[in-house]
């Protein structure tokens, strides 16, 4: 057996006592752990930050992408590409933030995703829910379901990701659907927003009836958004005239930029 | 032929001990050989060595009972149960793990201390739980999702220090081991994107080794 000088056997030492010391994160229980973030309720500051805005032009812009899931650098430069544009008010992420569910997943994409400019609010995807994916979204962002106001536009963002709850949780939630039915709010127009879109597996489809007669009784319903399929979509499931337009996902390097104003809205597809 | 090669062999297996017992009558000692060598086989299955570990993806504690051997001691084979304390956002869980671990060095450093300057090798750890799955639930289409949520795949490398223990009535030796390690997820997330580093991915863990013999 080889000896070595007491010297070197201080040095590993001194390594270890080094490795030790650096920061708690690196000590993992487990890859789904619902770590402490430093950032937690997400979704809210972004959307206090959105209703704050100036908003009393009525020609709205934002700017609508998904399925973020293992494409960080994609995610980056769509990041870099809209903070070099100044026409948009804000982002909406339809989904799918992670694609394992991870904690350490929803941090890079959080820490990406916290470089933009202007707000952004993030639904949760049928990937998000995975393992305590859900909690971890909880702990970021907020509730599955939530809202908000901006240029007298109530914006409706619902979990639609019905099989992965497998109905421990009312997906849709028909109670959350029905409080904006007779909105007390001042506005004149209303935008639905989903991950996974009517007639999806993902969807609950014995519900899908109640959940467009739902969406119908909402004052001036313009249009509903979705992600989950990878592909840009544009349908009208119910031939109703509501259209349900879907984003590609970031790895196409490609997101929907949406200008509405009160007579029309149209609809680009920018790529980056 | 061949069915009459299977009926010898099998009287020869049923009436062996009885053939060699007319050879020789049996004996204290023949007896005595015989469990010595039946236990012996056994004994070698007793685990040699505990060891407990903090964090690594497998666990905030977990504890194993394994074995050393090889050659130069160079083979570790360890299994490990653990758990993940309840917190206010999520269930407690309970955690098991297989780790292969391969020590290709040791080296004296003075009497009765040792460093172990690379120890390296893989862990399979799976946990339970609700929302853990091993194989995809029915309700999903087929293939829906390609990796098991309850199982993750881990490499690590790390180093270890050990010191005799001359008191033989306290077991043989005790080490202090810590490990960097990764999961198949994690390395899976890595690949292709360059903003995901070294540094997002490892994890480190620490740990005691106890051999008792």
């Amino acid at each position: 057996m080889k000896t070595i000088t007491p010297l070197l056997s201080g040095r590993w030492l001194l390594l270890v006592c080094l490795l030790l010391t650096t920061s708690c994160e690196l000590f993992e229980y487990h890859p789904y752990d619902t770590d402490a973030f430093d950032q937690t309720g997400v979704n809210q500051s972004n959307i206090e930050e959105i209703e704050a805005q100036d908003d009393l032009s009525d020609t709205l812009r934002f700017a609508f992408m998904g399925d973020t899931q293992r494409f960080y650098d994609e995610t980056e430069d769509f990041v870099n590409d809209l903070n070099n544009r100044d026409d948009v008010d804000f982002v909406i992420h339809g989904g799918d933030i992670t694609d394992f569910g991870l904690s350490k997943e929803y941090k890079w994409i959080y820490d990406i995703m916290k470089n933009l400019n202007v707000p952004f609010v993030s639904l949760i995807g049928n990937h998000d829910v995975i393992g305590h994916g859900k909690n971890v979204y909880n702990e970021i962002y907020g509730d599955f379901n939530f809202t908000f106001i901006s240029h007298r536009t109530r914006f409706i963002c619902l979990n639609t990701n019905a099989l992965e709850f497998n109905y421990s949780t009312p997906v849709p939630d028909f109670d959350y659907m029905l409080g904006f039915v007779n909105d007390s709010a001042d506005i004149d127009q209303t935008i639905v927003v989903m991950h996974a879109a009517p007639y999806d597996e993902q969807f609950n489809n014995n519900a899908v009836l109640m959940f467009n007669y739902i969406v119908e009784q909402y004052k001036n319903v313009r249009f509903c958004l979705h992600a989950h399929q990878h592909k840009l979509n544009e349908s009208d499931f119910f031939d109703n005239g509501i259209m349900y337009y879907g984003c590609d996902d970031m790895e196409s390097r490609s997101y929907l930029l949406f200008t509405v104003t009160p007579d029309s809205y149209n609809f680009t597809v920018e790529y980056y | 032929m061949r069915k009459l090669r299977y009926i010898l062999c099998l009287l020869l297996l049923i009436y062996g001990f009885d053939l060699q017992a007319q050879i020789a009558p049996i004996s204290q000692s023949y007896r005595e050989e015989k469990q010595e060598k039946i236990q012996s086989r056994w004994a070698r299955l007793i685990p040699k060595q505990n060891k407990l570990q903090f964090a690594g993806s497998m666990g905030m504690f977990s504890g194993s009972v394994g074995w050393y051997y090889g050659k130069r001691n160079q083979w570790e084979t360890d299994w490990y149960l653990g758990f993940i304390p309840k917190t206010q956002n999520q269930k407690g869980h309970m955690t098991t793990t297989l780790k292969q671990t391969y020590t290709p060095w040791r080296l004296t450093i003075k009497d009765g201390f040792f460093i172990e300057p690379l120890t390296t090798g893989i862990y399979i750890n799976k946990i339970f739980g609700e929302y853990f799955w091993t194989k995809l639930p029915d309700r999903y289409p087929e293939n829906y999702y390609f990796w098991a949520v309850d199982t993750r795949f881990n490499i690590f490398a790390g180093q270890a220090f050990t010191w005799q223990l001359n008191d033989s009535h306290r077991g043989k030796e005790f080490s202090f081991f810590y490990e960097i390690s990764t999961n198949d997820l994690y390395l899976i997330s890595a690949v292709g994107n360059k903003t995901i580093t070294l540094r997002d991915i490892i994890g480190l863990s620490f740990g005691f080794r106890y051999r008792v013999f």
